[in-house]
């Protein structure tokens, strides 16, 4: 019989074959960096210039374009976080948005990010690569220590949490403002008998109400290797009541004895980053290969590359098309590992230290947004 | 869409099904059945069912016996065998009672398109019920597919009398013994035995949907495996730098669905020419309020469970 040649109907685009196809993305290699990952961020940077009118005024007020981005990628602009508390910063129409996303607003005023199909597709393949690849989960249910998206609406934790429902069951177990505790010990126990791996989610503080019920009512949950604790969101309003991480890690295996302290991760994302930022078993928060991070010396307002140089974390994500994510946090944080990671694999990983406060912080955001936005 | 749960009984059981209709459509839409690949739910298929409900079309899709889901068997039991007599019997009760006016049609997804290829081989009056076969990411050569799962190929070892009975296929564990015979018995294994099952087709329209970068199949084998199919019309594409798990890749998933709603629209004649694609915020949507049934059906069953052996 003769053999034709399928007829071709489309085609992935590289950013969507790392994302959603390469189990090794949130490892690049540096030779993958200085391919691939370079070019990822000069399309995404075409993108932005070309379609944002107010980033693009932002480039051109620095003297910034297209063969800048072309010569060394790692030198894009980044805005600051909060510039989207005040300004709708759209890359697309108005008509493309498909969710708006606010952030918690615990400092006060919130951040609105607009993401259209593409973007909201590929902050959901970030979360599934995680969870395949740098977990390595196959079966799972996650219970949230938190509300469902029907109850903080637009909120990004919350509707991070319902995203994930695409990939596993999630259950909520905060309803009308209530910590439903006793049925969350109830399910963990029957969950644990149905599937691989339980996850519970949820910010530390919601950690810490469940520890103090679990201890004040004498109950350890046995859950083998089956558990994985993640907490996401920090500490935000409850800064005061924080503990550190290995105190946190002692307490939860004291709570959950048999745990693997590699089963306790920490993710890092905001509304304003298009990407979850996942700890390997190491406790390391790797970047994919379509996000790069450095820091800005709160000093000398130099970008620093290097590893163990603490500043204003800043991150490249060339993943959203629906905003530049070219953004600088309110975080202080420094670049922890360049390919040296005590869990061995390859690519760069980030330390989020904690928020910084008003005065020290937004030297740089308040400076850009004053003179160029 | 407005979905209706309700369960179909079988040899094996009960099918649990979902049927997917548009709010304000009629009756006479035509039926496109939806067959799960292996370890997946109907649930899995909500973006490309939503997809087709927009655009004109009732969809009935179903979890396997023996698989995840919550029809009647453990994976551990799956077979080859236990998929095929699934789609015979969803396929029967279709025609049954809601087809309509309308012949059928069936998107099958990786191993389901290889149990879909038999059911029609063993069938020669499947024209009489099924207008077209949408085969994407369709498992041709058994043996391959699952030696590049696991790694090598065990088949020999288990014909020649080692058992490796419960362990590892993917996710979940399955019986690799019960698999392999069954697989051997009754003509699913060889890359001969689809070229023999292609042959014996009848329905008028097959299509079949590659994945260039696909780590499961090889693609000279499903050209060659399509060359062999004698429907009247028949068209075989390829999306480039997709992999095998399609939809995984929304971007994949995508270009799948919208070619198919295009050729399901075409073949039935729909009158508008304009592709209505859900949002993302939709297919969660619909995803949220499945998840909540399933668990529900699921925590039902576990406490009735419980009451048993109490």
């Amino acid at each position: 019989m003769a053999v034709q040649n399928p007829l071709v109907i489309g085609a992935i685009p590289p950013i969507e074959i790392g994302i959603y196809q390469e189990p090794s993305a949130f490892f690049p290699s540096s030779v993958e960096r200085d391919s691939r990952q370079q070019k990822l961020l000069v399309e995404a940077f075409y993108l932005h210039y070309d379609q944002n009118e107010i980033y693009r005024k932002y480039c051109r007020a620095i003297g910034y374009g297209l063969r800048a981005a072309e010569m060394n990628p790692y030198t894009i602009p980044v805005v600051p976080s909060t510039i989207f508390k005040r300004l709708s910063v759209r890359t697309m129409s108005k008509e493309a948005t498909v969710k708006r996303c606010i952030s918690s607003g615990t400092q006060g005023s919130i951040s609105v990010i607009e993401r259209d199909n593409t973007t909201l597709e590929r902050f959901l393949g970030s979360v599934q690569n995680t969870s395949d690849n740098v977990y390595g989960v196959e079966d799972a249910v996650i219970l949230n220590l938190g509300p469902g998206v029907e109850e903080a609406k637009d909120i990004w934790f919350s509707y991070v949490m319902s995203v994930s429902d695409v990939l596993y069951p999630t259950l909520d177990y905060v309803a009308n403002g209530v910590f439903k505790l006793a049925q969350l010990v109830d399910d963990i126990k029957m969950f644990k008998a149905r599937y691989q791996d339980v996850f519970l989610i949820g910010a530390p503080p919601m950690f810490m109400e469940f520890y103090h019920y679990l201890d004040d009512n004498h109950i350890k949950l046995d859950c083998g290797a089956q558990l994985f604790i993640v907490t996401g969101g920090g500490w935000k309003k409850h800064e005061s009541e924080s503990i550190n991480r290995t105190a946190f890690n002692d307490l939860t295996e004291s709570l959950f004895p048999g745990i693997d302290r590699s089963r306790i991760r920490d993710n890092f994302n905001m509304v304003e980053l298009n990407t979850v930022i996942p700890e390997c078993e190491c406790g390391s928060k790797h970047l994919p290969v379509w996000v790069d991070a450095f820091v800005y010396d709160l000093d000398t307002f130099d970008r620093v590359g290097k590893a163990n140089q603490p500043g204003l974390l800043c991150f490249l994500d060339a993943s959203p098309t629906s905003y530049p994510g070219f953004i600088m946090t309110g975080d202080l944080g420094q670049i922890s590992y360049i390919d040296n990671c005590p869990c061995g694999k390859s690519g760069k990983c980030i330390e989020v230290i904690r928020r910084v406060n008003t005065i020290e912080s937004r030297g740089c955001a308040l400076k850009i947004e004053r003179d160029y936005l | 869409m407005k979905t209706s749960y309700f369960q179909i009984p079988g040899p094996q059981g009960h099918i649990w099904c979902a049927y997917d209709q548009a709010e304000e459509q009629g009756q006479e839409s035509p039926l496109i059945i939806i067959a799960p690949g292996y370890e997946k739910t109907a649930r899995h298929s909500i973006a490309l069912a939503l997809y087709l409900v927009l655009n004109g079309f009732h969809v009935l899709r179903f979890d396997a016996s023996n698989c995840t889901g919550l029809s009647s068997g453990e994976i551990e039991n799956f077979t080859l065998s236990s998929l095929t007599r699934d789609i015979e019997t969803v396929v029967d009760y279709a025609s049954k009672f809601l087809s309509g006016s309308h012949l059928i049609s069936v998107v099958s997804l990786s191993l389901s398109s290889r149990c879909l290829v038999k059911y029609l081989a063993r069938h020669p009056d499947a024209y009489t019920k099924l207008l077209a076969c949408l085969s994407i990411v369709g498992v041709c050569d058994v043996e391959y597919t699952s030696s590049q799962i696991l790694g090598a190929n065990y088949f020999a070892d288990i014909f020649a009398g080692q058992r490796f009975g419960v362990r590892k296929f993917l996710a979940y564990n399955i019986n690799w013994d019960n698999f392999a015979f069954d697989a051997k018995d009754y003509g699913y294994l060889s890359f001969d035995t689809a070229i023999a099952d292609a042959k014996r087709v009848s329905i008028p329209y097959f299509i079949s949907i590659m994945a260039e970068q696909d780590e499961w199949n090889l693609s000279r084998q499903q050209q060659t495996f399509f060359s062999y199919v004698p429907s009247a019309h028949k068209e075989q594409t390829i999306i480039e730098g997709a992999s095998h798990q399609i939809w995984k890749n929304p971007r994949s998933a995508e270009i799948a669905l919208v070619y198919c709603v295009k050729y399901l629209r075409n073949l039935y004649t729909h009158p508008s020419l304009e592709i209505i694609r859900p949002d993302m915020t939709d297919i969660i949507e619909a995803n949220r309020h499945e998840r909540r049934f399933i668990m529900e059906s699921t925590l039902k069953q576990y406490y009735r469970s419980l009451e048993v052996t109490a």
